[in-house]
């Protein structure tokens, strides 16, 4: 855990570009973005744009078989798909414990 | 009862009279005198000591009280409950769940929301309950006390009524918070003004009771306003309804209690005969608004979570799903800024990308949200479940009996439309099962007609999709056939025809009983209506019946044509009359149904030229959005479903060509069946009809499922009967020989492009059998030295199944290049081109045609020879068989057309192949590749022709001219083909071309020279494939 903070602050050396390489450093992650009419995809996490639109690789719609939240989830595959960025809420990326604290700590600098 | 007696014999009564009576009204003191329809029972003027022992005693306040107490303790444990998070306790109250069912039976989640107002609420109650009960209790101390528990009473009054305002307004505007604290500091200025107006001391007198209702009813009435804001902003809240309810509900008790409180009724119209008076009501009103209010508490905080969350959508971060696992000791982890942050760093342009990214790969990714792109974008509901809890599938359709029909006869025709649209190409989840009664079959048995409907539908479905199938004339990219996913089978469907069969059977009893003259009419009672309106039953019972019986025929058209052999197509027939008969008067019954839905039952919402149903109206139980997504992951198809007069003419048409196809006789000669197929398709068959055509020509790899193909073959090329009994037919060749010439068949059945397409591939596989078989010859041949008994048969066999081979092979080049107009792929600069492969093929046709005919012939005058040995055929033998003569019209035409497009290249410099792209000689690969490829004919190429046209001028075009003969030829040829009424019209066709052709030759060649402005163009209105020139002065 030391070790991935000091890296973390390392690259907060690099003014400005230590934002890009932490994403590049996401490239082929499982991501999970929600679009706004509530559906959810996962997917690896292909490309993304200066405009905020992703690429995902091998992705899975899920979508709730009911407008009220606790509801079973119904998905299928899509293959690669293309998520503008005017239509996504949300974006999660599947990490370990240790990793995801870094990132808090990466925010809390910013 | 009479209450005074029983009073006045209880002891304690009798003990508390002796040093505190109970007094009369006239007897009270000036301060008491409230309400002068309460004529006895009072306390006045007793110690605070007997006043709390009068709790227990009987007066007419003690059921004031002790509603009022007892409203106290119910509150007191509904506020422990909540605060303990109890629900079950919380939900015992829940009273009013079977007035309002309400689709939430999991407790309400009430941990996220503030709780805060809900619990001001409810100490508000409490104090309100607490500060009555004081004042009933003691207020018959003294008159101070009960001037001052009397202000207390009212600003309890007031206090609940405030506070009892403060959970819908918190909850309804909690996405909007400015309007929550507008609304909540309103209501609670206007409380506090109206306890200072009720604590001044004059107005706790009885005269002011209605200055002080009035202020009551003024602060309820306020809430009015919020909750119709609130109403408009959350209108497409699901929980609406509901909300709605036990808002009037809380409005409604305010009234009431208000009411009695101010007119002092029951007491008024009868004085004196209850003891309990209208502080009791008071109470009751409390205790009954009270109730409502907290359980409208609970469902508001249902609803407007939702609401919550569904806004929290559009606005801000959702909640993340839980459902959706991330990996093992892993988390999923808020990027979201990250990735702003970076998109803010990143240069114009630039990417965020892996190594093996490719830009071109990316193109094809499926875009999110893009209607055009993304078939799972929610629409209106989430899922079927949704849908169907929503009412957007009600059964039965109405209440009303004849609203439910009417509703029935509007979903059958939109599902007719749906069927004719599928038919045409769409997919089946998009058109016939975006009825939601159809994906829940479970659902429909209440519903007799609608159940055998859907079950009908469902069958028929089935045994298109497995004719299609089986027969495999779709194409590949064709979604006809997927249906994954949807309930298409289903147990008890086989009964369709059997449930079609009683409910017909019911309906027709109904329909002679109504139409019987009344005296009959009671002998035939016990029949239920079909619905309630005597004077529509009639109609309504035609439009059902004709709809249900056309769908049983068209079933059973389906069953035997499907027959093995051909042998239900008699029945079949029969039964497309029928078919064709319900149809016509399902057509008239629209006249009715439109009548009916103008009468007002519904708006009329659509356009009658767009309407999908007879009545125009919109059908219920419809949502083509709903199962869109299962033809993923390819992209949406833009669909609009058939109107409903369309739909109707395609099943005419439909039932037509299948008509055709029943009447064709089963006649198992090869060469018939083709030329029945070609004349088929020239009607432009849909899908459905042509995959009937061929399931009936291809049967068990048989013609009509009985005659095997060779001998079909042998009787084509004219082979001796002797040859069936060699071993020949197992000969690998002829066994290949025979798949041919069944794919053959199987592929004039597909649509035009298609088949063009397979035409082009299998020559060459004709022309590799050919190249075998006479590989085959050739040994047979050095063979036959050493058995000479069978030489000679051996011989002929395979020289004519040669000649066979080779006509199929041309016959089916020439349909290559027919088709090639038909599908309009060919430039008017390559017309030349065209033709004149045409006429090369057409030469090689008719050829190999003359020869088998010749031999045929002479295999019959051998037969002839042997009964009657007349010598009279031997002089007629030069005459050449109309066939071959029709065959040579044509080569005259296609010879005619390429000489006159020749030499107007070359001489007027039109029609030439001058693109900026490809030469002619490019274009002429091409097109022909494939017959290069094959080599049909042999040894021609694109030099061939460009020798062939290089030369050809006008002057000598005139000199031989091939439109003459061709119409000459035609002419003669009428007598031949006087039974054949295609062939007929054929030559009609090609004398029309020829004579039109003719005039232009002759027109061009004398003033061509003379007037440039003459031009010349060519067009297909005589013929579908051989062109008619157009000479016009510019």
């Amino acid at each position: 855990m030391e070790n991935t903070n000091e890296a973390v602050e390392g690259e907060a050396c690099f003014e400005g570009k230590s934002d890009i390489s932490q994403v590049k450093k996401l490239l082929f992650r499982r991501m999970l973005v929600g679009v706004s009419d509530g559906r959810f995809f996962m997917g690896a996490f292909y490309c993304m744009d200066k405009q905020g639109n992703i690429i995902l690789q091998d992705a899975v719609e899920y979508r709730s078989t009911r407008r009220s939240s606790p509801s079973p989830m119904e998905q299928r595959g899509l293959g690669l798909i293309l998520i503008p960025s005017s239509c996504r809420i949300s974006c999660h990326v599947d990490c370990s414990i240790d990793e995801h604290l870094s990132l808090l700590s990466l925010q809390a600098q910013n | 009862m009479d209450e005074t007696e029983f009073l006045n014999s209880s002891p304690t009564e009798k003990k508390g009279r002796n040093k505190f009576p109970l007094l009369r009204y006239e007897e009270l003191p000036e301060y008491m005198k409230d309400n002068e329809y309460i004529l006895n029972y009072y306390r006045a003027e007793w110690s605070l000591n007997h006043a709390f022992v009068s709790l227990f005693l009987c007066h007419n306040e003690s059921l004031n009280i002790w509603t009022h107490v007892i409203g106290f303790v119910a509150f007191l444990i509904l506020t422990v409950a909540n605060l303990t998070e109890f629900y079950q306790v919380a939900d015992f109250i829940n009273l009013s769940k079977w007035v309002f069912p309400s689709d939430t039976g999991t407790p309400p989640a009430l941990i996220d929301t503030p709780r805060w107002p809900l619990f001001i609420f409810l100490c508000g109650s409490m104090f309100c309950f607490v500060s009555s009960s004081l004042c009933h209790l003691f207020s018959c101390h003294s008159q101070h006390l009960n001037c001052l528990l009397s202000q207390l009473d009212y600003v309890g009054i007031a206090v609940m009524i405030i506070t009892s305002f403060f959970p819908p307004i918190y909850y309804l505007f909690q996405c909007d918070t400015i309007w929550q604290y507008v609304y909540l500091t309103t209501i609670s200025i206007l409380g506090i003004l109206a306890v200072i107006i009720l604590l001044s001391p004059k107005r706790t007198r009885g005269k002011y009771r209605f200055i002080r209702t009035i202020i009551f009813v003024a602060m309820g009435l306020f809430g009015v306003i919020p909750m119709i804001h609130a109403t408009i902003v959350n209108w497409n809240v699901p929980q609406r309804n509901i909300t709605l309810g036990f808002e009037s509900a809380m409005a409604f008790s305010y009234l009431i209690g208000a009411m009695f409180y101010a007119t002092r009724v029951p007491e008024k119209w009868k004085p004196g005969c209850s003891k309990n008076t209208q502080a009791a009501f008071d109470t009751q009103r409390f205790a009954a608004s009270s109730f409502v209010i907290v359980e409208m508490e609970e469902n508001i905080n249902n609803g407007v979570e939702e609401q919550e969350s569904e806004n929290h959508e559009q606005t801000s971060v959702p909640v993340l799903n839980p459902s959706i696992p991330s990996g093992e000791q892993t988390v999923w982890a808020d990027v979201a800024s990250l990735l702003d942050s970076a998109c803010n760093d990143l240069q114009d342009g630039e990417l965020i990308h892996g190594d093996n990214f490719n830009l071109f790969a990316a193109m094809s990714a499926l875009e999110i949200m893009d209607p055009k792109m993304d078939s799972g974008i929610v629409c209106r509901y989430y899922s079927v479940d949704e849908a169907i809890e929503d009412g957007a599938a009600p059964i039965p359709l109405s209440f009303n009996k004849t609203v439910d029909v009417h509703c029935m006869i509007d979903v059958m025709d939109h599902m007719l439309s749906c069927e004719a649209t599928w038919h045409k190409g769409h997919s089946l989840a998009q058109t016939i099962f975006s009825c939601i009664y159809l994906l829940r079959p479970d659902r429909t048995p209440s519903h007799a007609l609608l159940h055998s409907y859907c079950t009908v539908i469902r069958s028929t479905c089935n045994a298109v999709i497995s004719a299609v199938s089986d027969s495999r004339t779709h194409e590949e990219e064709d979604l006809f056939t997927i249906t994954s996913g949807l309930p298409l089978k289903r147990d008890g469907d086989e009964k369709c025809l059997s449930m079609l069969n009683v409910l017909e059977e019911t309906i027709s009893r109904q329909l002679h009983a109504c139409k019987a003259p009344s005296h009959k009419k009671r002998s035939i009672e016990d029949i239920e209506p079909l619905q309630t309106n005597l004077d529509l039953e009639e109609g309504y019972c035609k439009a059902v019946l004709c709809r249900l019986r056309f769908r049983k025929h068209f079933y059973h058209v389906l069953l035997c044509l499907r027959r093995p052999q051909g042998r239900g197509l008699e029945l079949a027939r029969k039964h497309i009359a029928s078919c064709l008969l319900e149809l016509d008067s399902i057509l008239k019954t629209e006249e009715f149904l439109r009548a009916n839905n103008r009468n007002g039952m519904w708006e009329d919402g659509m356009e009658s030229e767009d309407s999908t149903t007879a009545s125009g109206c919109q059908p219920i139980g419809f949502d083509s959005t709903l199962n869109s997504r299962l033809s993923a992951p390819t992209p949406p198809r833009a669909i609009k479903v058939f109107c409903w007069k369309k739909a109707v003419e395609y099943f005419q048409k439909l039932l037509h060509d299948l008509d055709i196809v029943c009447s064709h006789p089963i006649d198992p000669l090869h060469e018939g069946a083709l030329r029945f197929v070609v004349e088929f398709q020239k009607l432009q068959p849909d899908l459905v009809a042509r995959s009937h055509l061929q399931l009936l020509l291809v049967q068990d790899g048989k013609l009509f499922g009985r005659d095997p193909i060779f001998t079909m073959i042998c009787k084509a090329a004219a082979i001796p009967e002797l040859a069936k009994n060699l071993d020949i037919q197992k000969n690998e060749s002829f066994v290949h020989l025979c798949q041919l010439a069944i794919t053959l068949l199987k592929i004039l059945c597909t649509n035009a492009a298609w088949q063009r397409r397979q035409l082009g591939k299998v020559l060459q596989d004709w022309r590799i059998i050919h190249m075998q078989l006479e590989i085959a010859l050739r040994k047979e041949f050095e063979e036959s030295s050493s058995t000479s008994l069978d030489e000679n048969l051996c011989m002929k066999i395979y020289k004519n199944i040669l000649n066979w081979v080779e006509e199929q092979t041309y016959w089916i080049a020439f349909r290559f290049l027919i088709l090639g107009f038909e599908l309009e792929l060919y430039a008017p600069s390559e017309y030349c081109m065209v033709y004149w492969y045409i006429y090369v093929i057409l030469i090689k046709l008719g050829e190999k045609m003359h020869l088998r005919m010749i031999t045929n012939s002479e295999t019959a005058k051998r037969k002839g020879k042997k009964k009657r040995e007349s010598m009279k055929d031997v002089a007629r033998e030069p005459a050449i068989p109309p066939a071959v003569l029709l065959l040579q019209c044509q080569i005259y035409l296609a010879e005619g057309l390429t000489l006159m497009i020749s030499a107007l290249r070359n001489e007027h410099g039109v029609f030439q192949c001058r693109g900026p792209f490809n030469s002619e000689q490019e274009r002429f690969i091409q097109h022909f590749e494939l017959l290069q490829k094959a080599c049909i004919p042999d040894h021609v190429s694109y030099y061939t022709f460009r020798d062939y046209t290089a030369h050809s001028q006008f002057d000598t075009l005139i000199m031989c001219n091939y439109f003459k003969e061709a119409q000459r030829i035609a002419k003669e040829l009428r007598g031949s083909f006087v039974n054949d009424k295609n062939k007929l019209t054929e030559l009609r066709h090609i004398e029309q071309v020829a004579e039109h052709n003719g005039i232009a030759l002759n027109l061009v060649s004398r003033l061509g020279s003379l007037d440039p402005s003459l031009k010349v163009s060519f067009e297909f209105n005589h013929h579908p494939h051989f062109a008619t020139a157009v000479v016009k002065r510019s």
